[in-house]
């Protein structure tokens, strides 16, 4: 379970400070696929940068299975990074000098399986995403669509028990979206919990469950399934 | 932690890292190994130059030094007024003192030997070094057959020789480790009996004898007793100096009984309290020679100075080397300021990938040594492209100077000291480096690739 009580983000500087988020309180109960949308500049990336713990907070609170982060050392909270949380991005954000095989490697070398292991949960993930056959290839030879691929794979290949999903489909075509779209789905129903920002509101419909981020509020909680 | 395993990887890593990026890389290594090459090279001569050939002994080896000069002149041209050398009378006196427990005068010669060897030329040029029983133990000399001539040859003179392993081989032939201890050694067409053969010793600088050169090429290689020495009528390789104008050497015979310096004379004193009754012997010495009418000078007195003392009036290492270490130090520091940029560069290049991986799990201490470890593997290849920059560097050295040629060569030690300041210098080259990159928020770099 992921819960943030009045959480406020501030980023100051020598001439403004700026609040992404204001007070901001969501619980997120395991198994969910939850759509994330707003305006740009709401603070809908920044939401998602404090739940995955790249990015520290101003005040409030924030538990992750339980665990106030805010009191975590670096290390534990990349660990927790690393065991429990997975990451998509719009760019895809691949490293673009190794293959896909040692992409997907990353999060379990800082995670400390050994070789076969590592192999093992490399060709399973790179099998899901359909691109096991391309394990050698870089990522500049493969298409927007694929690479993104290979970026759920990376993410699913450590099992987390949340996927955070920053406008996934944002640089492909709708075909590959929606192909994106079905793999997500996919992993929310094998028991992933899935937040997903986008501004796509079709796919925002496609989600249990639709949060607005509105002046680094959360403005509005609907459910799709209700509705 | 900085696992076997976490270490074996970003050693994966950074070797693709720098062979992905051959320009940037080389830039780095070049600047690391000029660094290197050129203190290392300027380290290795003054190391050479510091070193002590004495070891453990040179607390326990002096050189005696007396005023000896007369009332004609203030000083004696040196800057405490004490002559590096003694007169052949001095050193014939200070042989009388039970005080020390091994000394000896001594002064160097050239002298042909004759060669038995076929094919090689009939005869060779050899430094001799002239000197009493003593010498081979207060030294250390090993020697391989033999021993030293008897004590009783330091008085009754005898026409006999230590040779060295190099003499033996040139001279009888083979390797030089044969026993030809007994067999005659024609040397300036006098017949001399071996009776021992020792390692080639070859200290430098070659401490007990500082006089033409600290460095020489040839080391000395024969060894006859100093109580040859009125026998020998050769005048010696070396410096001979005097304050009396009106002396003038007209032979060899007339040099011994001359006021003129040539000879180098050491004491072995092992204790304290030997230290303090030679020095008190040295006074009453030069007492009774004023009292005969010599050591006129306004500070008549006698000297001795311990092994490194005696390297260090002599400034073996002259104050210009010490200089030149330090800007080649300094030389290296601007190298590593470079280095810093250059890994800057690198490093700030690949903060999207820093921030990648601290997404997937990566902790800023784990990203910081993956970083400092490619650059322990730029430090490597910097210091192994600076040790071969600094052979040539000795090389052209050796080949510039001829006094620095027996010196100019990396030893095992400086071979250390280059990895090791190549190593640490990178590091904290890398160090900043590393921080810049690890210490970046990372979702700052995952937004736009």
């Amino acid at each position: 379970m992921l819960k943030m009580q009045a959480v406020n983000k501030v980023f100051v500087t020598d001439l403004i400070e700026t609040h992404a988020l204001r007070d901001f309180s969501l619980q997120v109960e395991e198994g969910e696929f939850i759509a994330v949308t707003g305006p740009s500049g709401s603070g809908k990336t920044t939401f998602l940068n404090i739940a995955g713990l790249l990015e520290p907070f101003s005040s409030g609170s924030y538990l992750l299975d339980g665990e106030d982060v805010s009191l975590m050392s670096d290390n534990a909270r990349s660990r927790l990074r690393n065991q429990k949380i997975g990451f998509i991005f719009q760019s895809f954000n691949l490293i673009p000098d190794l293959d896909l095989f040692d992409n997907v490697d990353v999060p379990l070398r800082y995670r400390g399986f050994a070789a076969g292991e590592r192999r093992r949960r490399i060709v399973q993930a790179l099998e899901r995403v359909g691109l096991a056959a391309r394990a050698a290839h870089l990522p500049a030879q493969l298409s927007g669509g694929q690479q993104q691929r290979v970026a759920i794979a990376r993410a699913l290949a450590g099992e987390p028990r949340f996927l955070l999903a920053d406008e996934p489909t944002g640089n492909l075509d709708s075909l590959m979206a929606r192909q994106v779209m079905e793999l997500l789905e996919e992993i929310n129903r094998d028991g992933t919990t899935v937040i997903m920002v986008t501004h796509d509101p079709e796919l925002a419909l496609r989600s249990q469950r639709n949060i607005q981020i509105i002046d680094g509020q959360v403005n509005d909680f609907s459910s799709n399934a209700a509705a | 932690m900085f696992s076997h395993y976490m270490f074996a990887y970003y050693l994966k890593l950074g070797i693709k890292h720098i062979a992905e990026t051959p320009v940037l890389s080389l830039l780095i290594v070049t600047a690391i190994a000029l660094g290197i090459a050129v203190s290392m090279t300027m380290l290795s001569l003054y190391h050479a130059m510091a070193h002590n050939p004495a070891g453990d002994k040179s607390g326990q080896l002096f050189a005696v030094q007396l005023a000896a000069y007369g009332n004609d002149l203030e000083t004696w041209g040196e800057h405490d007024g004490l002559p590096l050398q003694l007169t052949h009378r001095d050193a014939m006196n200070l042989r009388d003192s039970e005080v020390p427990l091994r000394q000896s005068p001594m002064f160097r010669l050239g002298m042909t030997v004759e060669s038995r060897v076929a094919g090689t030329p009939p005869s060779a040029d050899f430094d001799v070094r002239v000197a009493d029983r003593d010498f081979f133990a207060m030294f250390g000399l090993d020697f391989l057959h033999g021993e030293p001539w008897r004590a009783e040859t330091d008085s009754d003179p005898a026409r006999v020789a230590v040779i060295s392993q190099r003499v033996n081989a040139r001279v009888f032939g083979g390797d030089g480790l044969a026993n030809n201890v007994g067999r005659t050694l024609l040397m300036n067409e006098t017949e001399f009996r071996v009776v021992g053969i020792v390692r080639d010793w070859h200290p430098l600088p070659r401490f007990y004898d500082l006089n033409t050169s600290a460095y020489p090429t040839t080391p000395d290689a024969i060894f006859i007793p100093y109580s040859l020495t009125p026998l020998l009528d050769s005048f010696p390789r070396g410096n001979i100096q005097g304050w009396n104008p009106e002396e003038h050497l007209n032979n060899f015979a007339h040099m011994l009984q001359a006021e003129v310096v040539w000879q180098q004379y050491w004491v072995e004193l092992p204790e304290a309290d030997s230290v303090t009754a030679y020095k008190n012997y040295l006074a009453a010495y030069v007492d009774q020679q004023r009292q005969l009418g010599r050591f006129q000078n306004q500070q008549p007195r006698g000297h001795i100075r311990d092994t490194q003392q005696w390297l260090n009036y002599n400034n073996v290492i002259e104050r210009d080397n010490r200089v030149m270490v330090g800007l080649s130090f300094m030389f290296l520091l601007v190298c590593l300021v470079n280095t810093v940029g250059l890994l800057l560069a690198r490093f700030l290049r690949r903060m999207h990938e820093a921030g990648v991986r601290r997404a997937l799990g990566a902790s800023k201490a784990q990203i910081f040594q993956q970083y400092i470890t490619e650059v322990v593997v730029l430090g490597a290849l910097g210091g192994l492209a600076g040790l071969v920059l600094s052979l040539g560097g000795l090389w052209s050295i050796r080949q510039l100077y001829e006094q620095y040629a027996p010196i100019a060569y990396l030893d095992t030690s400086m071979v250390a000291a280059a990895v090791a300041i190549s190593l640490l210098s990178s590091l904290l080259a890398g160090v900043y480096p590393a921080y810049r990159a690890c210490a970046a928020q990372p979702s700052l770099f995952l937004k736009a690739q």
